[in-house]
């Protein structure tokens, strides 16, 4: 959970909200467990309904693909964590919408998001997805892959790699 | 299964809480609004030389429409976290989301709904305006009295879709998300003017040609509310899995739902039907009994319609895609 941690921290995320979650699945019966850790956190959809559904323009997608929000239109309506379908938005105490921004102001200098960077067993690997050289994209040709909740329309760009 | 979830947030998790009463009464004033917008210009189509006391009545029930919207958009702001950016909702065309149509659409509703109103007054009403523009602007619309109807008949009729629109959008919520939710708001909206028409007007002719309308947008109401049903039931597994829970008829929800219908629909049909051989030339026939249980029709129906709103935004937000 240092993921969780190191975003809030980050961020400055304030106390008992979250950009990011880690679910822990536990499936089977004893002996035969079976447990899945999924981190989940806004998947800057290509089809984003929050975006297409915001009233003031607040979010919008930005050219290199992440989904931002601006804070000088929100009006807090909560149209958009209506539409969300990862649950991937909340209300910060100011009343605006608010969500996993991919760190965008540590991307934009060529680092990767603090959940990444922390994460000490490399489940998180970040990437530009129009670099064919990218790890991220040789990881997807490579890898078996799936997204969450594929039938909503929405085309997340998180992808999960199954082993 | 066992799911535990770390750093999830309370406005989403377990279930989505983020809209209460409030939406509801701002739903609920807007519809009537619109119904009640609508019923006034169907008042003013069906006849040519209407009585003066007709008249009052239906000026009476449009001027009623700015204060009912009024009321609505001012719910709606205090909603609002950032109030101080809702003029955002003006100056952005973000036109595939529909609260900046209902934005737009609310706000060229209650102008055009005051210009009908003024339009509609006779020179006794005219004496009741303050300002002197106010009267002349009203002797210049009287002549227009037609096409205001026709544009605020248009109006209501949208803004009565928008009230089920609003929410049916939604595709991460699948109980909202039904292409029927519109129509069934529509329906809803004009039942609840009308009932309010039947409430306010002191006119038998008025209160039963209303009654009778109620008695077709009931059976309409019905129609879609069934169609709304078969909806859900033929969707997608996904959609099935998440709202069948709650329509269920183990779950709690569904015979409190139920009771909606029944209360809000049923009941005050039942109580009418046998109106509809009424002829209004023997209006004034009817018994004391026939007008109460008009009135207590009515009433059942504006508080079904306020009770059908508070339970979709409560129940929607219990159901999501998994």
């Amino acid at each position: 959970m240092a993921c969780i941690l190191a975003c809030t921290t980050e961020n400055m995320v304030p106390p008992g909200l979250f950009r990011t979650r880690v679910v822990e699945l536990v499936s089977g019966e004893f002996p035969d467990l079976g447990m899945e850790l999924r981190p989940e956190l806004c998947n800057h959809c290509e089809k984003p309904p929050c975006v297409s559904c915001c009233p003031t323009g607040a979010s919008f997608k930005a050219r290199d693909g992440i989904v931002e929000i601006r804070r000088s239109r929100c009006v807090g309506c909560k149209a958009c964590i209506a539409a969300c379908p990862y649950d991937a938005r909340f209300i910060d105490p100011g009343g605006y919408a608010d969500k996993c921004s991919f760190c965008e102001h540590l991307v934009r200098q060529g680092k990767e998001p603090a959940c990444v960077t922390t994460c000490i067993g490399g489940s998180r690997v970040f990437g530009d997805l129009d670099d064919p050289n990218s790890l991220v994209t040789r990881l997807l040709k490579e890898s078996q892959t799936t997204v969450l909740l594929d039938y909503s329309g929405t085309r997340p760009q998180v992808f999960y790699i199954r082993d | 299964m066992e799911i535990t979830v770390t750093g999830a947030n309370a406005m989403t998790y377990p279930v989505l809480n983020i809209w209460n009463w409030v939406v509801s009464v701002y739903l609920f004033l807007v519809a009537t609004a619109a119904g009640l917008l609508v019923m006034s210009t169907l008042a003013v189509f069906r006849g040519r030389d209407l009585p003066p006391g007709h008249r009052q009545d239906i000026l009476a029930a449009a001027g009623l429409v700015p204060l009912l919207l009024l009321l609505g958009i001012l719910t709606i702001w205090l909603e609002l976290n950032v109030r101080q950016n809702f003029y955002w909702l003006f100056l952005s065309l973000s036109f595939s989301s529909p609260m900046f149509w209902g934005a737009w659409g609310l706000s060229l509703t209650f102008i055009t709904s005051i210009l009908y109103g003024l339009s509609l007054m006779t020179d006794d009403a005219r004496t009741w305006l303050k300002f002197n523009f106010l009267k002349v602007l009203s002797l210049g619309l009287a002549s227009h009295t037609r096409l205001l109807a026709r544009m605020c008949c248009f109006l209501g009729i949208c803004i009565g879709l928008y009230t089920g629109l609003s929410l049916s959008v939604f595709v991460a919520r699948p109980l909202w998300n039904s292409a029927v939710a519109p129509l069934i708001f529509l329906a809803s909206s004009m039942t609840t003017g009308a009932a309010l028409f039947v409430i306010l007007s002191c006119k038998k002719p008025i209160q039963l040609f209303f009654t009778k309308a109620l008695i077709w947008l009931i059976g309409a109401e019905i129609i879609t509310i069934f169609l709304f049903f078969v909806g859900q039931l033929t969707s997608s597994p996904a959609k099935r899995q998440a709202v069948l829970p709650l329509i269920s008829i183990n779950q709690d929800y569904f015979i409190v739902m139920v009771s909606f219908i029944l209360i809000g629909i049923c009941i005050p049909l039942a109580l009418v039907l046998n109106l509809l051989r009424v002829n209004e030339d023997n209006s004034e026939g009817l018994s004391r009994r026939s007008l109460l249980r008009m009135k207590l029709s009515a009433y059942l129906v504006l508080a079904g319609g306020f009770i059908i709103r508070l339970g979709w935004v409560y129940l929607g937000q219990l159901a999501k895609l998994s």
